[in-house]
């Protein structure tokens, strides 16, 4: 890869100064005191002066029913460590107690994490800057009706659910060494949202994330899951991470990214198990941060606060493209970073049991499900801009929509991200090419191994835009199984319903 | 869907799993699909301007600016905090408040007070008492500090957390004592399971109790005349007084005065030699003053006086890792520097003309390619070679001349065809 050449940005970043005291409960390894530690660090190093500095409001309950249900939310907000053995029943049914036990100020603290996540979308929204940071954020296990994994408000579906408004897809990258179910479960059944989640496979929390898990219905595909072992070095996870993410871009071309860093991943975590250090970790931050797409970075995991801090402490300058020195300025919370009082850490020496053939097999397994993907999905069908009335059942009117009609959406996403480009993918075009490229490449069959599939509908098991391709381009069968491309104009409807038939009972 | 412990998380084997992807083991988590588990996903409209008109939902407190320089904007801060005790991100939002004009900022800013989250040493001691009592179960803390929310208790702990060590001499000497009570004997650092790692490695052993300190080998050491130890309480004093009984501080050589004998001391027998060995030195850098001492007893103030010191050594671990930095910088880029240099470095490097009359192999063979290549011209290839002279080349040619065959080289030789070669003699 080539080397990045730090770009300034225009960075906001979300704290509020209440976060580091709530207090998960004794012997809990999860802290919020680790944002106030990042946040200290910050200001030391001299770095909250060069962003811009919000204090997220507090999301409000109807801001949270977005995604949770009623109940919950209504739950969460009354519940409260005196009254909680009214609650035994409801307690059990939202999964609230031990894992996720009840503590003072339980609601404030998600509502301020919530709050952030929220606000922090809006802004690159409103286009009003380019990478948002919110270290309260990332909460990734919290499902619809239930709390897990530490976790009660899932901040990162708000978020990408305001994205959403105003992208037409949004990529959620998840390098937190648990599985990030809660946004994966969110966001199955949709081909607006992508996730990918790098994370320990087997015999760990929170048990999902098979390589097998790849989405359901109109999501097929759009899920992808990366299990991996105990021990994954700096090396490792790059040689997997930028392959993997450089083909999700070219295929799913976002036009917002949502990165969960999670601190759990470094290597000496109380709960995680793999070996990465703070330079291997904030690697995967610099990396995304070169397509130049709006950003928005959430904390997450991360159970040994000391690297916690020094992790998010180090991706805010690479967010922000300025070098810190290695000696760590002196701060409130100095000691905490004995022996050395040095920014980075080394590995230790744990084995690492992904062989690189393992990488090797789930990265052309993966290959082989991003292949399915059709090409920029939904670029044709949302080109609509004139008009502005639009049918309120999302992608339904993919169908109609003709392909041709892609030009205004293309022009559009230039105009949104002017800088976009994909100077490290070597199938791309000349560096500053942007969207607009793709339908070149598209044509041109033979450069890529990327092609327009069709998908299916999930009720009917037809591909969506079937009929457009039996009139426009005369398919053939695709093969699922097929390794190497063949020809982009193969691959009909009725092939499509034979193969895949067995997926829509899903 | 599993629902673990933090414990059962940590305490997990390594997974079983063979290398084998496509094994039909069952899945033992599952993503649930549904209308209760999925979000349903809003309606995409293009960006417009109205995009730009939505609430921000967050309160802006700081933004950087141009129109200030690094330099003041520090100098600001630092005023700020000094004058007022602002902290920094407060001293930022006041700027911000003021549209980055300097000037409008600090004349407002002795318009409000930060209002400190103060802890008064009865609190703090309290809190230690809860501590010990009801460990991290700020609940039970709470319930001796009824008057401090659970938040503002959380914050002091973590504050304290780690400082508690310096600060606590009770808590030092007790972890002293069990240390001494496992090692008996030498001088070893002490650990303390919370501060394993953040013990400062030149805190030695000794004992609370001013009375019995040693003296210290200090650079005051008599300098002036009135400047010694005491001979009675044996404390450093930059006053002594002279009496019959020998050199006295100020408080001692008063109680003789008065009494005509020795004050009492707990240190009274130290003049035997096992006293003496008892006797522990002050953490290295320490210096014992009976007049700071009797300052601090006597001023009310006692606690201004310590926390200006404090501060003040705050301030000083601020500029010292900050000079750290700067020396990590430095040697970074003169080790930079030395790496670019060396590419240029290479030639003058091994042109060096260091004239010795040593003959290495190189030279030695660098020299009959001269001599086949320059014939006699000794001056030539003393040029070329730049380590011998020409008397060097000339000597070598006759030592060597049968050796070498340098004759047959020289016939060989034909003159219309010296190229110049600076050949590196291994050609």
């Amino acid at each position: 890869m080539a080397q990045s050449v730090h770009s300034k940005k225009r960075v906001c970043y979300y704290y509020d100064s209440d976060i580091g005291n709530y207090y998960y409960g004794q012997g809990h390894p999860m802290k919020p005191h680790r944002i106030r530690m990042t946040h200290n660090l910050l200001l030391n190093y001299g770095l909250y002066r060069k962003m811009e500095i919000y204090r997220p409001h507090k999301a409000t309950a109807e801001e949270m029913t977005k995604f949770h249900s009623d109940e919950y939310i209504k739950f969460l907000r009354s519940i409260r460590p005196d009254n909680m053995s009214e609650y035994n029943k409801q307690m059990q049914r939202f999964n609230v107690g031990e894992d996720c036990p009840v503590f003072d100020g339980l609601y404030e603290f998600c509502q301020l994490s919530a709050g952030g996540s929220v606000a922090a979308a809006v802004k690159l929204n409103k286009q009003a800057s380019e990478i948002c940071i919110n270290w309260g954020g990332g909460l990734h296990h919290a499902k619809k009706s239930e709390a897990s994994g530490f976790c009660y408000v899932n901040d990162i579906v708000l978020g990408i659910l305001e994205l959403l408004k105003y992208h037409q897809r949004v990529l959620y990258i998840d390098v937190d060494v648990h599985h990030g179910d809660g946004v994966e479960e969110a966001f199955y059944t949709t081909d607006r949202v992508m996730t990918v989640s790098f994370h320990k496979y087997g015999e760990y929390f929170p048990g999902t994330g098979d390589l097998r898990d790849i989405g359901a219905g109109k999501g097929k595909y759009y899920a992808v899951n990366i299990p991996l072992r105990d021990g994954m070095d700096d090396e490792s996870y790059e040689s997997i991470f930028v392959p993997i993410i450089s083909k999700v871009m070219e295929t799913f071309q976002p036009s917002a990214v949502v990165l969960q860093c999670g601190a759990d991943s470094l290597t000496g975590d109380r709960l995680g198990c793999f070996n990465l250090t703070v330079r291997g970790h904030g690697k995967c931050v610099e990396f995304v941060k070169r397509y130049n797409l709006p950003f928005l970075m959430v904390g997450g995991g991360g159970y040994t606060i000391r690297n916690v801090s020094r992790c998010w402490t180090y991706e805010t300058s690479v967010a922000l493209g300025s070098e810190i020195a290695n000696e760590l300025p002196y701060n409130d919370y100095f000691e905490y970073f004995g022996p050395d009082f040095k920014l980075h850490i080394s590995p230790s020496n744990m084995a690492n049991q992904n062989t690189p053939e393992y990488l090797e097999k789930i990265k052309t397994r993966l290959f082989e499900n991003l292949r399915m993907l059709p090409h920029a999905p939904g670029v044709q069908v949302q080109a609509i801009p004139e008009d502005g009335i639009r049918d309120d059942s999302g992608g339904e009117d993919e169908d109609k929509e003709s392909p041709d009609e892609r030009n205004p959406q293309s022009a559009r996403d230039k105009r949104i991200v002017p800088d976009n480009e994909f100077s490290d993918s070597e199938d791309e075009g000349p560096p500053g090419s942007n969207r607009k490229d793709h339908r070149n490449f598209k044509g041109a069959a033979g450069t890529t191994p990327n092609r327009k599939r069709p998908r299916l509908d999930p009720k009917t098991g037809m591909t969506t835009d079937g009929t457009l391709l039996d009139a426009k381009q005369g398919s053939g069968p695709p093969d699922v199984e097929m390794k190497e491309d063949k020809d982009d104009k193969s691959g009909g409807a009725s092939g499509v319903e034979k193969k895949e038939v067995p997926v829509t009972t899903v | 869907m599993s629902i673990m412990d933090s414990n059962t998380k940590k305490t997990r084997l390594p997974s079983p799993l063979d290398d084998d992807l496509s094994n039909d083991k069952e899945h033992y988590g599952r993503i649930r699909v549904g209308k209760d588990y999925q979000v349903p996903v809003p309606t995409f409209s293009p960006p417009t301007e109205s995009a730009q008109g939505l609430p921000d939902m967050a309160l802006q407190v700081w933004c950087p600016t141009d129109k200030l320089s690094d330099v003041k904007l520090s100098n600001y801060l630092l005023a700020a905090k000094e004058k007022f005790g602002y902290k920094e991100e407060q001293s930022l939002g006041m700027l911000l408040w003021h549209q980055h004009s300097l000037k409008d900022a600090i004349t407002d800013l002795a318009n409000f007070m930060p209002c400190p989250d103060e802890w008064t040493m009865k609190d703090k001691i309290l809190f230690e008492q809860a501590f010990q009592f009801h460990g991290k179960n700020f609940y039970g803390i709470r319930t001796m500090l009824p008057e401090k929310k659970i938040a503002q208790l959380v914050k002091y702990y973590y504050m304290w957390k780690k400082t508690r060590n310096s600060k606590s001499l009770i808590d030092k000497y007790q972890t002293r004592k069990k240390m001494k009570a496992m090692k008996n004997g030498e001088d070893s650092l002490d650990i303390d399971e919370d501060m394993s790692d953040s013990e400062l490695p030149n805190e030695k052993k000794w004992k609370p109790g001013c009375q019995q300190k040693a003296p210290v080998p200090s650079t005051r050491h008599n300098e002036s005349q009135g400047e010694g130890f005491c001979s009675n309480c044996h404390i450093h004093c930059s006053n002594c007084y002279s009496t019959p009984k020998g050199k006295m501080c100020a408080s001692c050589q008063m109680h003789f005065k008065r009494t005509g004998t020795l004050r009492p001391t707990m240190a009274n027998d130290v003049n035997t030699l096992s006293v003496l060995k008892l006797r522990k030195n002050p953490p290295k850098g320490m210096y014992l003053n009976h007049d700071d001492l009797s300052l601090l007893s006597i001023n009310a103030q006692a606690n201004a006086v310590l926390s200006n010191l404090s501060r003040e050594v705050v301030s000083c671990k601020h500029t010292i890792q900050l000079n750290k930095q700067l020396i990590s910088a430095l040697l970074e880029q003169q080790s930079k520097l030395g790496s670019s240099i060396g590419k240029y470095r290479a030639d003058p490097v091994a042109k060096t003309p260091t004239i010795s009359t040593n003959w290495n192999s190189a030279e030695m063979s660098f020299a009959v390619h001269g001599i086949h290549k320059y014939g006699k011209n000794f001056k030539a290839i003393a040029e070329v070679m730049e380590t011998k002279t020409e008397t060097h080349i000339k000597h070598f040619y006759n030592k060597y001349k049968n050796y070498y065959n340098l004759d047959t080289l020289l016939t060989e030789n034909d003159p219309g065809n010296c190229i110049m070669d600076t050949g590196d003699g291994k050609s």
